[in-house]
């Protein structure tokens, strides 16, 4: 298990490229920042499982960004529990394709009083892949004036392709603020067209509103994540 | 729930202490109990000797004896609520109420006991202003039942299970817990299966629209009970009609099952629109099963308030299986002190262009937990689906529990899916602004609770929506500060 801990006060920012199964624990101190993407770029013909367990501390902040693209089938569990007045940004971002097989797991836990979390889940899915998906977020007893959202949207790019998706929410407390939601739906036409009457065909179009639905958040390490998102799509046929 | 009940939980708690406080156990004779299984215990001789009694023909018999064996062979439930204190033994599984050896074919008819608690429902006074037929259920068996002349020329069949399975022996051979809920789904279908007795049979044939409500209300009276009444409704190509369910009971020391199941088979371009009010005591253990078969163009529609009971797992379901078939799940639930809802809906798109909506609210308070569970799944191949599902809770204080397992299972690449839950408190703005406008605390968290509830309640008869307003507020209040 690889270690990371960002001492009090300290920020940091980084990126980890996985090939094979890891698994990583990470520690932010009270006070402490970081942003942490991990890309999962394992051979297609390889089963990786992945672990992250964060823990966020007093009034520090976490933004986790996952990709998962590699794999033939990838288990991915992440546990993040968060203190009083954490704050939590968690981005992930899968693009599979062929028969790859995506299990996710995400169980986010606010354990204290004014903790903060959003979590976006992007998944498209092509050829015959199959994404499973478990979110949970849970405001414990007294995490009173918790604020807690998990939305996950998911893109089927083929007939064969399949995903599904549990969104669990669990309040033990009154005074929170906390929902979830969930998307699904194919390419939009219309989008298609108004590239189309701008000269982009309809290749080029689809890939650029696959990238806009899979990259659209802010991060400081985007480019790196959109640099790997960007080499998997260009090995996708139909676009 | 008739439309008389301006002062149901009133009288009703005058007649039973209902929630104010635990009731003792009444005197037998104080039960207006008619004929009580000897049998202790759920055994295959207690099969035979419900379906000896009800004079039943054999193939019912037969499907009695094999749902028992199912029954037996299946483990109860882990999941969901705690069940490790339902005591399936103990239960009395058939009572058969005093009075019904004489068939009563009028309100008068009527034992005066039983007479006086549906008359403090409202049952005569609901039948005499809005409904096209009615029916009262006491414990086992359904004691009354009555529909319009005009509703009976037109074909319409609408009567108790019990008789329907002597009058109208082939179509519930070919209805009855066959492809819609089988015996073999869960334990507790298998235990309907065995043990079922009373419920509703409503036929509608093709073209015919009921023009008003069709409704039965279900009391169940006799102490560690297990009522298990089956509704089977068949509307043919063309058809509609509504149909309202209702109950009650008293609150005894000793626990009581209710285990219905409800078939709903909704045939080519028709509508059926099932409404339940549930307000059991709070000794009742309501484990349902709910579910209904939608044809091509036809349209179902759930509303229902799950408001009594102690523990509640119920999750009516609509498979969609012809093309462009329609589904609504709208319903409110409310938990209060040692209160478990697990509730939720189950749509199963099973065909093209077809599309359903699910709107969920739950209120919990004073340590209840309320849990929307719900399935939405699109079948391979089912192009153009459109599904949306929307689960509100309001918690109103720090002890209660909301949570919500929504499980959205898609295989067609076409199919649009929205799902949207969201979690809150009463909001102390909203209250603030109210209260500044001179009205009161409580009167400000009934109106914020109204309007929560509002988008299910105004698809409701007038009459019940008035009443559901008013139950809900009973149970809210307190409920701040």
């Amino acid at each position: 298990m690889k270690r990371i801990s960002i001492a009090s006060g300290k920020e940091e920012c980084m990126l980890l490229q996985t090939t094979s199964s890891a698994s990583y624990s990470i520690m932010l101190a009270d006070g402490a920042r970081a942003e942490i993407a991990i890309v999962n770029s394992a051979p297609a013909d390889k089963d990786v499982e992945l672990k992250v367990e964060a823990k966020i501390g007093k009034n520090s902040a976490l933004t986790l960004i996952g990709c998962q693209l590699g794999g033939r089938e990838t288990k991915s569990n992440v546990k993040i529990s968060q203190k009083t007045g954490s704050r939590c940004e968690h981005f992930e971002v899968a693009l599979l394709s062929g028969s790859q097989r995506l299990l996710a797991r995400t169980e986010h836990l606010h354990n204290e009083p004014k903790s903060f979390s959003r979590s976006s889940f992007r998944y498209a899915a092509a050829g015959s892949a199959q994404v499973n998906v478990q979110g949970n977020v849970e405001i414990a007893r007294g995490a009173n004036s918790a604020d807690a959202h998990f939305v996950a949207k998911s893109l089927l790019l083929s007939r064969e392709a399949v995903v599904k998706v549990v969104p669990m929410l669990s309040v033990k407390t009154g005074e929170v603020t906390a929902g979830h939601g969930a998307a699904m739906a194919p390419v939009s036409a219309d989008e298609l067209f108004y590239l189309e009457s701008r000269g982009i065909d309809g290749a080029e179009g689809r890939r650029m509103i696959l990238e806009g639905f899979l990259l659209g958040f802010e991060a400081k390490q985007m480019s790196d994540v959109r640099a790997a998102v960007e080499r998997k799509m260009g090995g996708l046929d139909g676009f | 729930m008739g439309i008389a009940m301006k002062d149901m939980e009133k009288k009703i708690s005058e007649l039973y202490g209902r929630d104010a406080k635990l009731s003792a156990v009444p005197e037998e004779s104080k039960l207006n109990v008619g004929y009580k299984t000897k049998e202790k215990g759920l055994t295959e001789k207690l099969v035979r000797e419900i379906s000896g009694v009800k004079g039943e023909p054999e193939w019912m018999l037969k499907k009695r004896l094999e749902s028992f064996a199912i029954f037996k062979s299946k483990p109860m439930p882990t999941w969901g609520a705690d069940l490790s204190k339902l005591d399936l033994d103990a239960l009395t599984a058939f009572v058969r109420p005093k009075g019904k050896e004489n068939e009563p074919t009028k309100w008068e008819e009527v034992p005066k006991d039983i007479r006086k608690t549906f008359d403090v429902l409202g049952i005569p006074e609901a039948e005499r202003k809005f409904l096209s037929g009615a029916s009262a259920q006491y414990d086992s068996e359904v004691l009354y039942k009555s529909l319009r002349k005009n509703i009976t020329e037109l074909g319409v069949v609408f009567t108790d299970m019990d008789s329907a399975v002597k009058e109208y022996p082939e179509l519930v051979k070919r209805y009855f817990m066959t492809r819609c809920v089988p015996a073999k789904d869960n334990k507790f279908s298998a235990l309907h299966g065995a043990f079922w007795s009373g419920g509703s049979f409503v036929y509608v044939p093709e073209g015919v629209k009921v023009p008003s409500p069709l409704q039965i209300y279900f009391m169940m009276n006799y102490p560690g009970f297990g009522q298990m009444e089956h509704t089977l409704i068949v509307a043919e190509q063309g058809a509609s009609v509504q149909y309202i369910e209702g109950c009650s009971a008293p609150y005894y020391t000793r626990d009581s099952l209710h285990s219905a199941v409800v078939e709903i088979f909704a045939g080519k371009g028709s509508r059926v629109r099932y409404t339940s009010i549930q307000n059991w005591s709070r000794n009742v253990y309501n484990l349902n099963t709910k579910r209904a078969i939608v044809s091509e163009n036809a349209i179902m529609e759930w509303v229902g308030g799950t408001l009594g009971s102690g523990t509640t797992m119920l999750y009516p379901c609509s498979m969609l299986v012809g093309r462009g078939a329609r589904a609504e799940h709208l319903t409110i639930s409310l938990a209060g002190k040692g209160q478990v809802k697990d509730t939720g809906a189950k749509v199963l798109h099973m065909a093209p262009n077809t599309s359903s909506r699910v709107v969920s609210k739950s209120i919990c308070r004073g340590g209840g937990l309320v849990r929307y569970r719900g399935l939405l799944h699109v079948g391979k191949g089912c192009t153009g689906v459109k599904a949306n599902v929307r689960c509100d809770s309001i918690i109103a204080d720090k002890i209660s529990v909301a949570e919500t397992v929504p499980v959205i299972d898609v295989r067609s690449s076409d199919a649009v899916i929205g799902h949207e839950a969201a979690v809150g408190r009463i909001s102390d703005e909203q209250l603030f602004y109210l209260m500044s406008r001179g009205i009161d605390e409580n009167e400000a968290v009934s109106l914020i609770v109204r309007g929560f509830i509002e988008p299910i309640v105004k698809e409701l008869p007038l009459e019940y929506a008035v009443e559901m307003n008013r139950l809900v507020e009973m149970e809210m209040e307190g409920a701040v500060g």
